[in-house]
């Protein structure tokens, strides 16, 4: 009887090469996999980053729509009071020019200041000193001028002159 | 026997190769590419709405410096429309420029725009006319907006001029403003 040497080889389903193979391709599947899950997450990601960019987006821009009215309304604030402080400026400058425009020789003793008119009571030398000292500035500036005049014990007289602007030139 | 074998081993590699093959296919078409897509198109809204972002703070920035440089500018003119008017209190404050002063309460308000408008007389002695100007001059400062407006009537009288005068008083209506800020 004869005997071989040589031992059995085991005998397997699968073939080293194939398992081989097969470890490969689980490699390929879960590279693919994992290369699903990275875009799953990143684009999840990115979604909810542009959504709370949205939500942001929203509020600054509500912010800005108030802050815009906020201008406005100090803007208007602004020009309103500037409006009134002009007013104050020229009607101080209207007073003063008034007093500058009265001469020495002249004095008046009571003025009244309307918005397109003035009415100035006073005491004059005589007529002509008040025509050319107080009257023709007086012209210069407004449209119409009307006096009375009354004589004075003393030889003076006391004036009572009106003075008109027409409408569209009057100061507002 | 062994090519039988090996023959047998050949087939299950091909079928795996076959599977996998159908695998990678289906896996790619079905999941890899749709979620490939969606992922650019997220990347790009990202990016998209990232840029429309930096934009709008940007300009939400600039208003916000513009407002409050503005609000520090116009500070005296704001706190002066929101100050509610007291005739003792502007008697009070205005008196230095007058030998005697007396102011009336306000009148009912009347609406001008945004401000509700008050009416005050003044009857007032001044030693000189300067002083009447300085005191118009301070009204530009004072703690509320006032107008002088006319008629103004002087009158010289013993120990100085008598002066009348009315003035208006602004003041921003508090509905107005809550109505123009929701705007």
């Amino acid at each position: 009887m004869q005997f071989s040497f040589i031992h059995p080889r085991k005998k397997e389903i699968l073939s080293a090469e194939f398992r081989l193979m097969l470890f490969f391709f689980g490699v390929t599947m879960a590279m693919l996999f994992l290369a699903y899950l990275f875009l799953v997450f990143k684009s999840f990601g990115y979604e909810s980053d542009f959504k709370a960019d949205r939500v942001e987006m929203s509020r600054l821009n509500l912010q800005t729509k108030e802050i815009n009215s906020e201008i406005d309304f100090v803007t208007m604030q602004k020009i309103k009071a500037d409006e009134i402080f002009t007013t104050n400026i020229l009607m101080r400058d209207s007073i003063n020019n008034l007093f500058d425009l009265v001469p020495d020789k002249i004095t008046v003793t009571s003025a009244k200041m309307e918005k397109k008119s003035l009415v100035l009571y006073g005491v004059s030398p005589n007529k002509e000193v008040y025509e050319y000292l107080l009257l023709a500035p007086l012209r210069s500036i407004f449209h119409h001028s009307y006096t009375t005049f009354y004589t004075m014990d003393n030889g003076w007289v006391h004036f009572v002159s009106t003075n008109y602007l027409d409408v569209e030139d009057a100061p507002k | 026997m062994s090519h039988l074998l090996r023959s047998r081993q050949m087939l299950y590699m091909l079928s795996a190769s076959f599977i996998l093959l159908i695998f990678v296919i289906l896996f790619s078409f079905v999941l890899l590419i749709p979620a490939g897509k969606d992922f650019r198109k997220n990347k790009i809204e990202y990016r998209k709405t990232s840029l429309e972002l930096n934009e709008v703070q940007n300009f939400y920035e600039t208003r916000l410096l513009t407002y409050k440089d503005l609000q520090a500018q116009n500070m005296h003119v704001i706190n002066a429309f929101d100050n509610i008017f007291e005739s003792k209190r502007f008697s009070a404050q205005s008196k230095s420029f007058f030998s005697s002063l007396s102011v009336s309460e306000t009148s009912k308000a009347t609406i001008d725009g945004f401000l509700d408008v008050y009416e005050v007389n003044s009857t007032s002695l001044i030693s000189s006319p300067t002083n009447f100007y300085e005191f118009i001059e301070a009204l530009n400062k004072g703690e509320s907006i006032v107008e002088l407006n006319f008629p103004v009537s002087m009158k010289r009288v013993e120990g100085g001029v008598k002066t009348d005068f009315s003035m208006k008083v602004y003041r921003v209506r508090e509905l107005n403003k809550s109505k123009i800020i929701s705007e």
